[in-house]
């Protein structure tokens, strides 16, 4: 076997480092001090070299490890890092020669403490120095668990972690030395858990913005191809049915049934006009054009109108349709076609899913949010209702009460998206609440003003 | 520059004698230990003949003094034969030869097993 002062040339050579070579006349002692020393620098080194090929924390965590194992000469060693979801906990990523159930009560139990003191010490704190800092029980279970040094990890100066060390081999005290080269591998430690956790961070959130995207792709190209049948297959051929039905109604004479079947054509033709027209305003809307004339009035007038507008429609279609104010109401702040619009989605949707012989209720009243006056008007039905589960996309472009895009229940799913595109541009709030067989209540509430 | 890193297990009464070829640092420590970790599961102690280890890195120190240390635990023996020149003045540097159980020869570590 070789003279202890002698260092292994390998290891500096494979680094790119040339070692010195032995220096005449210079005392064994202070031989081996150098030849450690040149040790610890070539550690240091490996551990950087080592810790650049790596972004899996536990790799990372099992170079850091057993370099300071090596360095150190220890044959124990764990690692803690704190928990994303909950700061104060300190989770055991790898244990080594320290028993895992050891390792994990240090960490359980001590945890706390520990990283209090890390965070006020911020350097590697020796078991002995804890007596003072720590209570009963975690000296016994550090004790139990044979560790002879901690030393936190820190990144930009946030506490990310920390190691523990057990005895050196031979009882050999830390040495200064020591605590500053651990010092320095855990300082290169934060950095590369820093950078493992921002690179993992930016991998999902580069996935979830490409499943974002793709998802809009899809919303875009079905809406562009929806808007493009609608011009296309639609409004051509209806302009012309509306405009030859006006003229056979001109033309006919008498009140015959003839005229009676024309009216309902052309009456029938107006109604699919104004869906298209819809249609046209979603279009502004997503192009962010659609002209909105904000007044502060009173809001009977209007929902009287409406109600009058509607009322024999729906009651034509054997749904009972009543409608309630209170009798004072404060001025609210509204677009007043705007919100014709909305409540006429409110009362298509109650028509279209409720079946004959139910009921549909318009009120509106006043109410209070957060200290602001409210005037809120709702359209009630009794019909089957929304299951819960539904609720939250009721308001998304293409999407009915039942999930589906199909037309089993006429209409395309865009009414509702667009009442609350509306209510949005007004600065209102919309919303609806409902119970499975209890039916469902769409709701708008406006900015108002107490006279 | 990639150097190659080899195992060769040879099995002996109550031990495995496995022949080390190459660097053991940080990449080769980990391959070194799964495979103690096998040896280990099957109740056997373990010879390291390490006269072809041209490089001994700080991390493969430390996977020394955990495996010795984990062998331990489960009552069983890690030791460490016929050192190459590389080996013994690292491991004479950080005083580590009593510790981890140094013989000169495969010979003497199924020996000192053994015994």
């Amino acid at each position: 076997m070789g003279d202890p002062a002698k260092k292994d040339p390998s290891l500096g050579r494979t680094l790119g480092y040339e070692p010195v070579g032995e220096l005449e006349g210079v005392q064994p002692e202070i031989l081996q001090t150098l030849a450690q020393r040149e040790h610890s620098l070539l550690s240091l080194l490996e551990l950087t070299h080592e810790l650049s090929v790596s972004l899996d924390p536990y790799e990372i965590s099992d170079l850091v490890l057993f370099n300071l194992m090596g360095h150190i000469g220890t044959p124990k060693a764990a690692i803690w890092v704190l928990s994303k979801e909950n700061r104060d906990r300190a989770v055991l990523l790898r244990s080594y020669g320290i028993v895992e159930e050891k390792a994990r009560a240090t960490g359980a139990i001590c945890g706390a403490n520990l990283m209090r003191i890390m965070n006020e010490v911020r350097a590697p704190v020796l078991v002995d120095e804890l007596d003072e800092l720590t209570n009963d029980v975690d000296r016994m279970i550090i004790e139990r668990a044979e560790i002879g040094v901690f030393a936190p990890i820190f990144s930009r100066s946030n506490l990310l972690g920390y190691i523990a060390l057990g005895h050196r081999i031979g009882n050999r005290p830390y040495e200064t030395v020591d605590k500053q080269v651990l010092q320095s591998s855990l300082g290169i430690l934060g950095v590369a858990l820093e950078n493992t956790s921002l690179y993992g961070a930016m991998l999902e959130k580069n996935r979830q913005l490409a499943q974002a995207n793709d998802n809009l792709i899809e919303a875009n190209k079905a809406k562009s191809e929806f808007l493009r049948n609608v011009n296309h297959e639609l409004r051509t051929p209806l302009t012309i049915i509306t405009s030859y039905a006006q003229w056979l109604i001109s033309e006919e004479e008498g009140d015959g049934e003839r005229k009676e079947f024309l009216g309902t054509i052309l009456a029938e033709s107006k109604k699919l006009n104004g869906l298209l027209e819809r249609v046209l305003d979603f279009s502004a809307l997503s192009a962010d054009s659609l002209e909105i004339n904000l007044t502060i009035t009173s809001i009977q007038p209007t929902l009287e109108q409406f109600y009058m507008n509607r009322h024999l429609g729906v009651s034509e279609g054997l749904r009972e349709f009543k409608y309630d104010a209170d009798s004072i109401l404060p001025v609210a702040r509204f677009d007043l076609n705007r919100l014709r619009q909305i409540l006429e989605m409110f009362v298509d949707n109650a028509v279209k899913f409720t079946p004959p012989g139910s009921r549909i209720d318009l009120r509106a009243f006043a109410s209070e949010e957060n200290g602001q006056c409210r005037v809120v008007v709702e359209v009630s039905d009794n019909g089957p209702g929304i299951p819960a589960d539904r609720m939250r996309d009721i308001f998304v472009s293409f999407r009915q009460g039942d999930g589906s895009t199909d037309r089993h229940q006429g209409g395309m799913g865009m009414g509702l998206a667009f009442a609350r595109e509306l209510a949005d541009r007004m600065g209102a709030e919309i919303g609806c609440r409902s119970e499975l067989g209890e039916g469902a209540t769409f709701w708008v509430s406006l900015p108002a003003f107490d006279r | 520059m990639s150097v190659v890193f080899e195992i060769h297990e040879k099995a002996v009464e109550g031990a495995a004698v496995l022949r080390v070829v190459g660097h053991l640092n940080a990449k080769s420590t980990t391959q070194l230990l799964e495979h103690c970790r096998v040896v280990r599961s099957s109740k056997r102690s373990v010879i390291l003949n390490l006269s072809e280890v041209e490089f001994i890195a700080s991390s493969g120190i430390g996977a020394l003094l955990a495996l010795t240390e984990e062998f331990r635990e489960d009552g069983l023996m890690v030791r460490y034969a016929d050192l190459s020149s590389a080996v013994d003045s690292v491991l004479r540097l950080l005083n580590l030869q009593e510790f981890l159980g140094i013989d000169e020869s495969v010979e003497d570590a199924i020996r000192s097993i053994a015994a």
